[in-house]
């Protein structure tokens, strides 16, 4: 076989190895624009600056979420102009949930009619005379059709569903497999779920009114699964579903739901306040991923118990057929960051072969993971100690234990010993097993004459602080007659002049692509959503390469002032914004560059 | 006399994600086993970067190609040899010691070894020619190069491959 027969078969056998159909359940919970939050409003004053060795971190002003929805009405817009001239006409820019054409709800007007039954039966086959294997409350909204339909034998229409909210199953009828249960109803009994959010409120009031919540009867075996729905703007709704008969754990009761302390979220006051505690529970719930705001926290006695980093002024719980809803209700507290994280409470030590660092942290497990890495991303061994260690796990790497799976803050100190001289970075990682890090990068130099990197220039800091400050609408920043922005070292560049420079909204390129990106490129966008930005002086690393020189043929007069994001996940969310700076030290040009394969 | 205007919305016809996930997730999976040369993670790529197309779907199921956008981010994701230090990194601090087991024979371990040298472009290149069987201007909009850009990673990447498997007999 040629070599071209043989690349094109191995390929060709790696297609048949790999299945048509997906293997991992599709992601469907809240929703999608809500995933990203923005920092909290702790900080009324703008431009909190934490020096650390050769990096700042500049706490910027939060902005509203960024919502991205595009505008989806009914697909025509009609509009009269009073002449005849040709008018643009937007779509509306309310953003309506979009929810997929198989998911149906209960007709609760129907089921809940019927008092001696108001529950939706779900059956195993297409008679309502067959066994039953589900009883589902008028407010259940989980059902999919699976475009099965069946004439009964009296003659009615049926329908075959896929149960994806939890409820309980006639015991022994649980699929096995983490498969969801599917069964036949009558179909004159499910309408279309239109629209994901206010459906089921008329029946079930979403949060004032709602009723004390009860305990569980105790019978239930295991917990099934995790929702967190959002209701309205500022009501959050956790659906905590149990199941019955299958499950391998003994269940205790859920009479015990908490509030430890009145519900205020506060980022960095300590482990949050908990909702529901499971006290001798030792299972995950298998969906618990998919709860965006929602965490799972394991308890000092080894129990399981559920918190969310939403803001809330009150909590109701109520429990149902199988399933507990808890209401977060409120939003008067500013949301906290919801993600893993790692903060340096002061300035790390580099000294001979040495570094220390200390600060807070909240990994997604209990283990903070730190390495170093040389600048060409190779890990590099050292001689590891810390606070509360977990222990080193591989030769180049250490786990610091932070805490015990809370998801809390807590205080953490590491050191590394025996390191060569050389340029280094110490990644600091809070992302355990989610796959998407979170860590802190902190580059630093070994030497035995030099201190580890100079620290960026106050004129740097304010430089930075000010195009942050501007891009949260604040005063306009120190600029030179005309600055010219420019995307990364292409041709595309846009020059303003004076005074289009002091409005915001021109700081623009147009592009149609970037580095794999779709333009319109608006510069201090960056800025505005990056609840934390690293200010360096000079050249730095690219995300995943050496330094890229913006200005090779340019005297400049000062070393560029870049500002990049910090705590990102990947390349993908990486940038750089390269502010040049004139001789009187005002702002002349600012490259954008962003991460392309 | 008033004139009536109409205008289309575009995100309409925009289409779903459980579709989009459906007919994505398998090609994505092959992409990401092809590209980070690893078929145990290729699986957890490709999720994510289905999950990162959720989280921000409203966005991209306006674009013209939303499949291009997520090709560009399981490459980025496959390609990331500091994720999968991280992942590593992740499984031995729950996990422990990696196993001891040597890998089943590969029937193509030979390509499969010689698709690991290449670099990254020319990797990200070559698997979506040959598993995907993507123009050369494909290629360039995923990879957000020029189209002769991409003709050089495909040529380089094609010839390097022969040249290797040509040394291996």
């Amino acid at each position: 076989m040629n070599p071209e027969d043989q690349i094109r078969a191995a390929f060709e056998d790696l297609s048949r190895r790999v299945a048509d159909e997906p293997s991992r359940p599709i992601p469907s919970s809240g929703h999608p624009s809500r995933n990203r939050r923005a920092l909290p409003a702790l900080a009324a004053a703008m431009g909190t600056i934490v020096v650390i060795g050769g990096i700042a971190l500049l706490q910027i002003l939060p902005s509203d979420p960024p919502i991205t929805a595009p505008a989806v009405t009914s697909g025509l817009v009609t509009t009269t102009v009073p002449d005849g001239s040709p008018t643009t006409v937007p779509p509306s820019t309310t953003p309506t949930p979009q929810v997929a054409d198989d998911r149906y709800r209960v007709n609760a007007e129907l089921v809940a009619g019927d008092s001696s039954d108001p529950f939706l039966n779900v059956r195993v086959e297409p008679d309502p005379s067959a066994q039953l294997l589900a009883k589902l409350p008028p407010q259940y909204r989980g059902m999919r059709v699976t475009g099965a339909e069946a004439t009964a034998p009296d003659g009615g229409s049926w329908v075959e569903v896929e149960l994806l909210h939890p409820t309980p199953i006639t015991s022994g009828l649980a699929p096995t497999g983490g498969k969801n249960p599917r069964g036949w109803v009558n179909s004159s009994f499910i309408v279309h779920l239109v629209d994901g959010i206010s459906v089921g409120t008329e029946y079930l009031p979403p949060c004032a009114g709602a009723s004390a919540a009860p305990g569980s009867d105790g019978t239930a075996s295991y917990v099934a699964s995790l929702e967190a729905v959002r209701l309205t703007e500022n009501c959050l709704r956790i659906v905590v579903g149990f199941g019955f008969g299958t499950g391998d754990f003994e269940w205790m009761s859920v009479t015990q739901f908490l509030l430890t302390e009145p519900p205020v979220w506060s980022e960095l006051q300590g482990p949050r306040p908990l909702i529901l505690a499971l006290p001798n529970s030792t299972i995950a719930w298998p969906a618990a991923a998919n709860a965006s705001d929602v965490y799972v926290v394991r308890l000092p006695d080894l129990g399981l118990g559920l918190t969310s980093l939403e803001a809330a002024d009150s909590v109701t719980i109520r429990d149902f057929e199988g399933m507990l809803v808890i209401d977060l209700e409120g939003g008067s507290q500013p949301p906290p960051i919801k993600d893993n994280g790692v903060v340096l409470t002061g300035e790390p030590s580099v000294g001979l072969g040495s570094i220390s660092v200390a600060g807070l942290a909240r990994p997604f497990e209990a283990n903070l993971g730190v390495y170093i890495e040389d600048l060409s991303g190779t890990p590099v061994s050292a001689l590891w100690s810390g606070s509360s260690f977990f222990g080193t796990v591989r030769q180049d790497s250490y786990a610091v234990q932070t805490n015990d799976w809370t998801t809390a803050w807590a205080g953490f100190a590491v050191r590394a010993e025996g390191l060569p001289n050389g340029s280094y970075v110490m990644v600091l990682s809070p992302d355990g097993g989610s796959d998407q890090p979170r860590a802190l990068r902190l580059p630093f130099v070994v030497s035995d004459s030099q201190p580890a990197s100079d620290p960026p220039s106050v004129q740097s800091n304010e430089i930075a602080t000010a195009l942050a400050s501007f891009a949260h609408g604040g005063p306009t920043p120190p600029l030179a007659e005309s600055v010219m922005l420019r995307l990364g070292v292409s041709d595309n560049t846009v020059t303003l002049d004076t005074p289009g420079l002091a409005d915001p909204s021109n700081w623009v390129v147009d592009a149609n692509e970037f580095e794999g990106y779709t333009g319109p490129f608006d510069f201090l966008s960056f800025l505005r959503n990056r609840p934390f930005v690293s200010v360096t002086d000079g050249q730095v690393d690219h995300c995943a390469s050496p330094p890229i020189d913006y200005w090779p043929a340019v005297g400049l007069t000062s070393p560029p002032v870049n500002i990049q994001p910090i705590g990102i996940d990947s390349c993908i969310d990486w940038f750089n914004l390269a502010v040049r700076l004139d001789d009187q030290g005002q702002i002349t040009e600012i490259v954008l560059d962003l991460y392309g394969p | 006399m008033p004139a009536t205007i109409q205008a289309v919305n575009p995100y309409e016809a925009a289409e779903s994600f459980d579709s989009f996930y459906r007919r994505e997730f398998a090609p994505m999976v092959r992409l990401a086993a092809a590209v980070g040369g690893d078929s145990a993670s290729a699986e957890d790529i490709a999720q994510e970067a289905l999950n990162r197309a959720y989280t921000r779907w409203d966005k991209i199921s306006g674009y013209e190609k939303p499949g291009a956008w997520l090709r560009r981010v399981t490459i980025n994701l496959s390609l990331s040899s500091r994720s999968r230090a991280q992942r590593d990194l992740i499984r031995a601090r729950r996990l422990g010691p990696e196993p001891s087991v040597p890998p089943p024979d590969e029937p193509h371990s030979a390509v499969w070894d010689a698709v690991k040298t290449l670099p990254r472009n020319q990797r990200a290149a070559i698997a979506l020619h040959y598993l995907e069987d993507r123009s050369v201007e494909e290629i360039a909009s995923i990879l957000g190069c020029s189209r002769s850009t991409a003709k050089v990673h495909l040529h380089r990447g094609r010839t390097t491959l022969q040249r290797k498997l040509e040394d291996h007999r």
